[in-house]
């Protein structure tokens, strides 16, 4: 964009510039420029990205692109600013300039916007740069990902892998020493948290202790990732970063709910138990619905894109949606933070905000069907057959009032004709008589803001066709406001000396009453108009006006799509069908949401894929550039064609490429973060030029490379990191390495870690012989009666549960590279006295193998090893019997198990 | 209980404190662990806390603080200009002068609406800024652009902000609370006091007389001694494990998190309580109020008056909820029936907030809390096509200052002849937390937290402050 618009000035400059402008510029203009704009305009500050001080800085234009079209004030952001029109952009922000200066400035550009000041003066502030697209390409993380060679290691035994060459070569660089293997049954509880999110049981932990030998380790990996806990774990874990919710945030009473939010949650979970590859993980995620039959696609995982946030009630709604997931699959996926590049070219990233649009007309080439499709098999009962006819009623409905209301559409936009050339005349530069918006409401009723486009459509078509119908109108609208009856005149006894040229009936309509102004000429088209329009078979103007091809033939297509977007602007049909719509809308959330059938949270590709446009400042109401739909060019490498469908199978396949630089890096960071309480990329989600280089480069790249070389396989890679000595050190702290790596960037330990809220839930209904692991189905609040694994709880976007924003539970408002980990008393008031933690330190004392033990120390014991998976020491005998006393009541043994409940030692995983 | 099992606990006390083996347990709960850390403000601050009263529903500056005579003048007949102008909810018909008189208050003889007699007393100290405007004309967005000056969810309201800038100055009590109205939740819940993408701690915790701070009591059947001793058991268990894993600040931290959390349990109901004060406090507030409504946002002032006393960084009170099935009668949002809705709003507003500010003053407060009030919008001068009551207008709304650092008695901008639009010296909320984090010793352009790329802000990429309002 920006070297076009260089083109464009190049051509008016200070070359060819007539003395007096220059004269003009230097009295009126520069002075103005000093003392209003300079100071944040200026090689002092370049807000914007701006500089006001020099002719080659304007004519780079600032972050928004040109703000000065030489001989054109009406299309210049700068006169736009200083004239106050809009709310977004004033300048100087602080006052309006006086009434001279802009006048001076907006004259300035009339004349072509002559400047002398040929070269700018040196940038005395930091402008930060983005990246180039050269330079991107030699990025650590754009780079392609070659397998960098395992580093020799003097004296290095068996048992370590490549994994533990690369951390230990750069060790010894450093002169740290990894730490010494942790204790067996630190290492079963390790595991068992980490791939399960549960604890081992005190006869497990043993049964390793007895015999902790390499084979006995793998195989205990193996049946940990075996088990469906490894996905409930795991697919949590995808859950924060694809910002999984059950509902929308909508703030106001109504139905919010996402009704099959859970069957892509269980798509997820799924995906981690069966190891589904991850690059096919993704494609469906992003395009299932575009993958022929014979793959076999899950369409529940398109509910990466379905279950975010909805934006209603936000004018903006449409581009935000798209937003919300160009940003989620932008930093979960390739970690990129693509939508910044939404507003203005990204401003460190080789990201422009070109590619930004590129990308959203791919993904807002789709649709939501209401009809959404069954996944499953539901049993044949009463309620399944009820359901299904109250729905095909409901859909029936539905499917009724689009045809009505596509019928109604059509209808008005004739009825309205008048009107609508009225609103054609005042949106015009010569006729307005308004400023600001124009109104909708007519004595005769509300137009539609897509109406006055389609009517502007009809008359440009039918004049480019040759046609006379609106030849007259094309000659009026011209003409200037002032002495416009005169020169109106004029034009009308010229027609009348053609007359073949002309439609007969406006001819005759303006003879007989010539227009003071055009919005009279408007009155008197459209009643010729009306007129036609009664005898709607006859050939001529009816005849274009009902044209299968006319604008107005407003399609199905567009008015079925209108009707679901439930915002007031840019629309075919007036807000009460909209309103009807959202009931029926509304009424079959409802019966989903509870029905017995599941369905996937699907999408589909729209009937015409949308031709993309750059919305300057990414305001909806200032389309500027089109772009084709197209991959980012940073991914150029991958995919560079321009698409001709809507392109969402090919974006979805660049990212599972294994050409693709990114992916297989990123995630292979995301699972290094679950295994280390770190990423080797610290910026999970940002691996661009303001994310943190990794800290071990060839590591990354090795288990990049590895991954995809076996298969894309999560379970593979979990298996490789867990057999290295890297991941089997323990956690002790070495002082010395401490002094010098207190972070533990080089791995010289392993970092303990806290457990977060789900794992820590699950954990206490596990001791507590509570907890339920069954797979599936819909979610349901975690109150204090839900003892299902925490990853089925209900999120409501709107009202997040105390619970979950006290234990710093993902934020469902977007994708989330890590929990953010607070310590805070309010959990603690939660861990002393909430009647759930009570709860489950009752349950322990019920379970039969400590209900029944009356000895002091045996039952000291056995609450040790069913919560702490390990026997007391004798000190810690000491501890309870002090605490307990001689014969401790069922509410002291309660306290007691309550105690450990809320132990660090529970809380933390060594 | 049984007597002898109180004794041994007595004995385990005593051995607690005669000192355990191997740890220093004095060293692991000083007090260096709070809520939020403090920090230090950029400049000598003028205020160190925050009193912010949020009234939503859009309430109408022309009906009480902006006085329009011209409306008056001019009422029933057509805006000139707009005849055909369309807002929110569709049409609007003529112009509509405020249903109460205005009269003359304070020093200032400031123009303020009769419907508030108590609110009037204080003029004299407020800073008015007329001349707000905002971005959106919908509640929810509205009210989380006032908050957080984004009308999207997802960025921190300005209390978490100046949690995350100032800290805590009360180890013993939250940071930030926010006070919900009997009613409900304001438009958009949570998202009026989220802490957006700055870590949890930032948030605030919600309470409100009629609903305290969750988990505070312990179970009835355990005793003072009980709970101490358990306590103690388990700060001994703590540190003797935190004692075999040295390097590990957070065992450290969580340790102080029950700490804190036993000193909450002691302070905050304590806090709460508002039985301890004297009848005529309660009587200068209204909470015994006949009408309910006002005698519960009554006791949430005085309940506000007792947090900030205790050093409470940031409170919101909020004084109305979000939209109910009718327009205007639950908030300030008077679509249809301005005269009916007012008559009932004002009164529960009025008496309390101004004894709550009234306090405040007579026990020197006011020099260190800064007193803001917002809405999210204004309303339209004209009345709402066959209705008596007006539609939304984000371009104009008054807010206003007082307090810590605030020159009283004055009027920042204004809105033209009939309020319809902030024409002098437009303001927006950019403007009013740029001067709000001022008075709080912080350069809003300062005040950053990178997150997805970007330094961010309280203030975006905008605003200034609106020095002629400072002392």
């Amino acid at each position: 964009m920006k070297p076009l618009a260089i083109l464009i000035l190049a051509s008016s400059s200070a070359l060819a510039a007539d003395p007096a402008d220059i004269a003009f510029f230097e009295q009126k203009v520069r002075p103005v420029l000093v003392e209003h704009c300079y100071e944040c305009h200026s090689d002092r500050k370049q807000k914007g990205g701006l500089r006001l001080d020099s002719l080659p800085g304007w004519q780079t234009g600032g972050d928004s692109g040109a703000v000065i079209v030489p001989g054109r004030p009406e299309t210049s952001l700068l006169v736009e600013a200083i004239h106050y029109k809009s709310e977004d952009l004033q300048m100087p922000p602080k006052e309006r300039l006086p009434a001279e200066a802009i006048a001076a400035l907006t004259e300035w550009v009339r004349r072509g916007a002559p400047d002398p000041r040929a070269t700018a003066p040196a940038t005395g502030g930091e402008k930060i740069v983005a990246m180039t697209l050269a330079e991107a390409r030699s990025h650590w993380a754009y780079r392609p990902i070659v397998a960098p060679p395992v580093p020799e290691l003097p004296g290095a035994t068996a048992n370590l892998n490549a994994i533990d060459r690369f951390v230990r070569v750069r060790l010894a660089r450093e002169g740290l020493a990894p730490n010494a293997p942790a204790d067996p049954r630190t290492l079963v509880r390790r595991a068992y948290l980490t791939l399960i999110g549960l604890p081992p049981s005190f006869d497990r932990v043993e049964q390793f202790a007895a015999n902790p030998t390499p084979a006995a380790l793998t195989e205990l990996v193996d049946q940990l990732l075996a088990r469906p806990e490894y996905g409930q774990r795991w697919g949590r874990h995808w859950l924060d970063v694809a910002r999984y919710s059950d509902t929308t945030e909508k703030s106001v009473d109504g139905e919010r709910r996402i009704p099959f939010a859970h069957t892509y949650r269980d798509y997820v979970i799924e995906s981690f138990n069966q190891d589904r590859p991850f690059n096919r993980f993704v494609l469906e995620q992003i395009a299932a619905d575009r993958l022929p039959p014979e793959a076999r696609p899950d369409l529940r995982a398109l509910g990466f894109l379905t279950v975010g946030r909805r934006f209603e009630g936000n004018f903006e709604a449409p581009e935000l949606i798209i937003d919300d997931r160009i940003d989620t699959i932008g930093r979960g996926v390739l970690g990129l933070t693509l939508a910044c590049a939404r507003c203005h070219d990204h401003k460190f990233d080789a990201i422009p905000t070109a590619d930004y649009y590129s990308l959203s007309g791919i993904l807002a080439s789709t649709r939501e069907p209401m009809d959404l499709p069954e996944v499953g098999s539901a049993p044949a009962s009463d309620a399944v057959a009820k359901y299904r006819s109250d729905r095909a009623a409901l859909l029936a409905e539905y499917e009724k009032h689009v045809d009505t209301t596509t019928a109604t559409a059509r209808r008005r936009v004739r009825e309205l004709a008048p009107e609508y050339l009225r609103y054609l005349v005042e949106e015009s530069p010569n006729h307005r008589t308004v400023e600001g918006f124009i109104p909708l409401d007519t004595p005769r009723g509300l137009l539609v803001l897509r109406g006055a486009p389609a009517w502007q459509r009809l008359i440009e078509a039918s004049l480019k066709r040759g046609e006379p119908y609106f030849a007259l109108w094309s000659k009026l609208i011209v003409l200037p406001s002032a002495g416009f009856a005169e020169k109106a005149r004029a034009v009308i006894a010229e027609a009348a000396r053609e007359p073949s040229q002309y439609d007969a009936r406006a001819l005759a309509a303006f003879a007989e009453r010539p227009p003071a102004t055009m919005l009279e000429a408007a009155d008197t088209y459209g009643a010729v108009i009306t007129e036609a329009l009664k005898t709607p078979e006859a050939p001529g103007l009816s005849a274009v006006i009902n044209a299968p091809d006319s604008p107005l033939q407003f399609t199905r297509d567009a008015v079925a799509e209108d009707v679901m977007r439930f915002v007031t602007e840019a629309q075919i049909v007036a807000r009460r069908e909209l309103e009807a719509a959202r009931k029926i809308h509304e009424r079959l959330t409802k019966l989903e949401a509870t029905g017995p059938v599941d369905r996937a949270q699907a999408i589909n590709v729209s009937a015409a894929p949308i031709n993309p446009k750059i919305l300057i400042r990414g305001d909806r109401g200032k389309p500027g550039q089109p772009v084709p739909r197209r991959i980012p060019q940073l991914l150029a490498s991958v995919d560079d064609r321009s698409f001709t469908d809507d392109g969402r199978l090919e974006f979805a396949e660049a990212l599972a490429s294994p050409k693709n630089p990114l992916t297989a890096r990123v995630i292979v960071n995301r699972v290094w973060q679950q295994h280390f309480g770190r990423g080797l990329v610290n910026t999970a989600d940002n691996f661009g030029a303001m994310g943190e280089p990794p800290s071990h480069p060839e590591l990354l790249d090795h288990l990049a490379s590895w991954f995809i070389g076996h298969g894309w396989s999560l379970k593979a890679l979990h298996r490789y990191i867990l057999a290295s000595a890297t991941w089997q050190q323990s956690s002790a702290v070495q002082p010395a390495a401490m002094e010098k790596d207190a972070n533990n960037l080089l791995l010289w330990r392993m970092n303990p870690r806290r457990l977060e809220f789900e794992a820590l839930r699950d954990s206490l209904l596990r001791v507590a012989g509570r907890l339920d692991t069954r797979l599936g189905g819909r979610s349901a609040p975690l109150d204090d009666e839900n003892v299902r694994r925490a990853v089925y709880g209900y999120t409501d976007r709107f009202r997040i549960p105390a619970l979950l924003r006290n234990f710093d539970g993902a934020n469902p408002d977007q994708s989330i590279p890590r929990r953010s980990e607070t310590i805070h008393p309010l959990q603690a008031l939660y861990f002393l006295n909430s009647p759930f933690l009570r709860a489950q330190a009752e349950n322990v004392n019920r379970q039969p193998e400590i209900a029944e033990l009356l000895d002091v120390r045996e039952r000291v014991a056995a609450l040790y090893q069913r919560i702490l998976v390990r026997r007391p020491q004798t000190e810690e005998f000491d501890l309870a019997r002090a605490y307990l006393g001689p014969g401790p009541t069922d509410a002291q043994w309660i306290q007691f198990a309550q105690v450990l409940l809320l132990s660090n030692e529970f809380f933390f995983c060594d | 209980m049984n007597p002898s099992i109180d004794l041994t606990r007595r004995h385990f006390l005593g051995q607690m404190t005669t000192g355990l083996t191997g740890v220093a347990l004095s060293r692991l709960f000083t007090s260096e662990l709070l809520a939020a850390p403090m920090r230090q403000p950029h400049f000598a601050p003028k205020a160190k806390q925050v009193l912010q009263i949020f009234c939503p529903g859009g309430a109408s500056h022309m009906d009480l603080w902006d006085h329009k005579p011209m409306l008056e003048k001019f009422h029933g007949t057509p805006m000139p200009g707009a005849e055909t102008e369309v807002t929110f909810q569709g049409k609007n018909g003529n112009l509509m002068k405020s249903p109460w008189p205005f009269a003359p208050a304070g020093r200032s003889g400031k123009m303020i609406s009769t419907m508030l007699p108590h609110m009037a007393k204080h003029v004299d100290d407020m800073a008015f800024i007329h001349s707000m405007t905002s971005r959106t004309n919908t509640h929810g967005p509205g009210c989380i652009y006032m908050n957080s000056c984004f009308t999207r969810e997802g960025f921190p309201s300005a209390g978490s902000w100046v949690s995350y800038a100032l800290g805590s100055a009360n180890e013993n009590l939250p940071t930030y609370i926010a006070i919900q109205d009997v009613r409900g939740e304001p438009p958009n819940g949570k998202a009026n006091w989220s802490n957006g993408f700055l870590s949890a701690q930032h948030q605030a915790v919600t309470m409100a007389a009629q609903q305290p701070l969750r988990n505070l009591a312990r179970p009835a059947s355990i005793t003072d001694d009980g709970e101490r001793a358990t306590r103690e058991f388990l700060k001994l268990i703590n540190a003797e494990h935190a004692a075999a894993h040295p390097g590990n600040d957070e065992l450290r931290a969580r340790m102080a998190a029950y700490e804190l959390a036993a000193k909450m349990q002691l302070t905050a109901p304590e806090v709460s309580d508002l039985a301890r004060e004297p009848a005529h406090v309660h009587a200068l507030y209204g909470t015994g109020d006949s009408n309910k409504l006002k005698a519960a946002y009554a006791k949430n002032c005085l309940l506000a008056r007792r947090f900030l006393e205790q050093g409470v960084r940031y409170v919101s009170l909020y004084c109305s909820s979000r939209a109910s099935a009718v327009d205007g009668l639950l908030n300030w949002d008077a679509h249809k029936t301005l005269k009916a809705d007012y008559d009932r709003h004002c009164p529960i507003f009025d008496q309390p907030t101004a004894a709550l500010l009234a306090d405040l003053k007579q026990r020197g407060m006011l020099n260190d809390v800064l007193v803001v009030w917002c809405t999210e919008f204004g309303r339209m001068p004209t009345h709402q096509e066959g209705t008596s009551g007006r539609d939304h207008n984000p371009d104009a709304f008054t807010t206003w200052m007082m307090g810590a650092g605030v020159k009283g008695g004055v009027s920042f901008g204004a809105t033209d002849d009939f309020g319809r639009r902030s024409v002098v010296d437009v303001a927006t909320v950019y403007e009013f937390y740029a001067t709000v984090l001022h008075l709080l010793g912080l350069d809003h352009e300062k005040l950053t937290f990178y997150h997805n790329g970007a330094n961010r802000r309280l203030t975006d990429v905008h605003g200034h402050v609106l020095k002629s309002i400072l002392a």
